[in-house]
């Protein structure tokens, strides 16, 4: 009996990439503010979910580290969902402290100002003692932004030279329907001393999972065909990439994940390729050994698509060093207890294969800042890294 | 006559309930890692053995949010997920409760979620 071996099918350009990455100049303060201006105030970044804000004056209060700001996000009484800076326009107090909730009006604590849910100045304390005033100057300060599934995506830049649905490109389709099916059962959040690149790109290849996983998740991935874990599809679009993992089929299944699913759903280390009910943008190749999807939504959203799970992780950069993780769990909604508790195991399993993922953060960043080395050296099962830097180059205008 | 502690039939289980049914996916995490592995067998062992049958009792109950079930039902659930939360270093056959090579989770905020 001859074993075929599993071939990655590349899509997209995958030529002219660096495969020997300059790095120890990307981890300087300078080098990150050109990132701050070039990169992350030139894209649309996610920053809610239309979920968090699901009735006419409900909101929410995303402090955005990345941008130094504080941004309100708001579902009008008209339904529409609307972002602005989270500031009054009197004299600039920070409008709205924290949290969530529902309003019909956001008052001021500073002076008594107020403002209505679509953003505009509702109200002024003693009106008559200001001259000469603007009304139509003082609504809250629109922040764009846009809705794709259920995120909610903002661009910093007052004129954006493309929309969102411009900017997803390949992605901006195939995801309808995927998202109403899951529940949140956990999240994490996480400050590190590592650079944003670093961090992304240590989620973005499979070639790790035999070493840094071999304690928790051993045999979830390749198996016989596949011994080296080669991805089956790797798509590397304008700006974003994606690839689907391949499961091995001969994965062990036993002590209490046998139990767990057997009452509840298959997820990490197990995995159906029944693709029953699965957009067309979830395992794009319909590979038969498919264990799940990642996706970068370049420049800082990873999400990971499983059939019955989905795993979101957000990389905000506090400075050249500094990254804020936002690390969150979704499995398809419990319809009894059996199933929470296997959601259970899953996450048990998962929250520790995520400890594993983030232990060589900090100690890459000690290394290269240092630098001690001067490039990285990428393969082609790390493509998605060379298209990374090819992508960020591109738009901090850098020729190579 | 006291409340009972877990539903009738998990009697034998009792014994386990203030120490091992923990609510919160932190307080779990740490009992693991803070607990040493022959305690850990011994607790897993003797709940997993009954955990079919636990599984099959929960699934009989309407509600889904644990947090709204009655304190025995509540307490059985809870004993049930530590339970899975102590299988890991068993079956995958680890020297101790928590392996060395990984970033240390007193730096991660587990954010407690509504409904579990």
């Amino acid at each position: 009996m001859t074993t075929t071996i599993t071939q990655t099918v590349f899509k997209g350009d995958t030529e002219n990439l660096p495969r020997r990455v300059p790095i120890a100049e990307r981890l300087t303060p300078e080098f990150f503010e050109r990132e701050r201006r070039d990169i992350f105030r030139k894209s649309w970044v996610p920053v809610a979910r239309a979920s968090e804000v699901p009735d006419p004056g409900s909101y929410v209060v995303k402090d955005m580290p990345t941008f130094k700001t504080s941004l309100l996000v708001v579902r009008g009484l008209d339904n529409q969902i609307r972002v602005f800076q989270n500031v009054c326009t009197h004299r600039g107090n920070k409008l709205v402290r924290g949290g969530a909730g529902c309003k019909r009006s956001f008052v001021c604590g500073f002076h008594g100002w107020s403002f209505n849910p679509e953003g505009g100045l509702a109200g002024i304390t003693d009106e008559g003692a200001f001259r000469d005033i603007d009304r139509a100057l003082l609504n809250l300060p629109v922040v764009n932004s846009g809705v794709w599934t259920d995120y909610v995506f903002v661009h910093m830049d007052p004129h954006p030279s493309e929309t969102l649905g411009e900017w997803l490109g390949e992605l901006n389709t195939g995801y309808d329907g995927y998202f109403e099916q899951f529940e949140q059962i956990a999240g994490y959040r996480v400050t590190l001393k590592c650079n944003w690149n670093l961090a992304i790109n240590s989620f973005t290849e499979g070639y790790h999972t035999a070493y840094i996983h071999r304690n928790t998740v051993p045999d979830y991935q390749g198996g016989k065909n596949n011994p080296k874990r080669h991805r089956p599809y790797v798509e590397l679009m304008e700006r974003h990439h994606r690839y689907s993992a391949p499961a091995n089929p001969d994965h062990r299944i036993h002590g209490m994940e046998e139990t767990a699913f057997r009452y509840g759903r298959k997820a990490i280390p197990a995995f159906t390729d029944d693709m029953t009910g699965m957009p067309p943008g979830i395992n794009v190749s319909r590979h038969a050994n498919w264990a799940f999807d990642v996706v970068q939504f370049f420049p800082n959203l990873l999400l990971l698509f499983g059939n019955s799970w989905y795993v979101h992780i957000g990389y905000w950069p506090i400075d050249h060093e500094t990254i804020e993780l936002d690390n969150r769990f979704f499995m398809v909604k419990a319809k009894n207890l059996g199933e929470k508790i296997s959601q259970e195991w899953v996450l048990s399993r998962g929250r520790q294969v995520l400890l594993e993922d983030m232990n060589t953060l900090e100690a890459q960043h000690q290394m290269l800042a240092a630098g001690a080395i001067s490039h990285v050296q990428l393969s082609q099962q790390e493509i998605s890294l060379q298209h990374h830097y090819k992508v960020a180059d591109t738009m901090l205008g850098i020729v190579r | 006559m006291s409340e009972a502690v877990l539903p009738k039939s998990f009697d034998d289980l009792e014994r386990f309930v203030p120490e091992w049914s923990l609510e919160s996916e932190a307080e779990r995490h740490w009992k693991r890692v803070n607990s040493d592995l022959p305690i850990v067998r011994a607790f897993h062992d003797t709940v997993n053995a009954r955990i079919d049958a636990i599984y099959a009792y929960l699934n009989t109950l309407p509600i889904l949010d644990p947090k709204r079930l009655d304190p025995p039902d509540r307490r059985l659930y809870y004993l049930a997920v530590t339970t899975v939360e102590m299988s890991h270093p068993l079956d995958l056959n680890w020297a101790s409760t928590e392996i060395e090579d990984k970033f240390p989770a007193q730096r991660v905020e587990m954010i407690p979620i509504p409904g579990r």
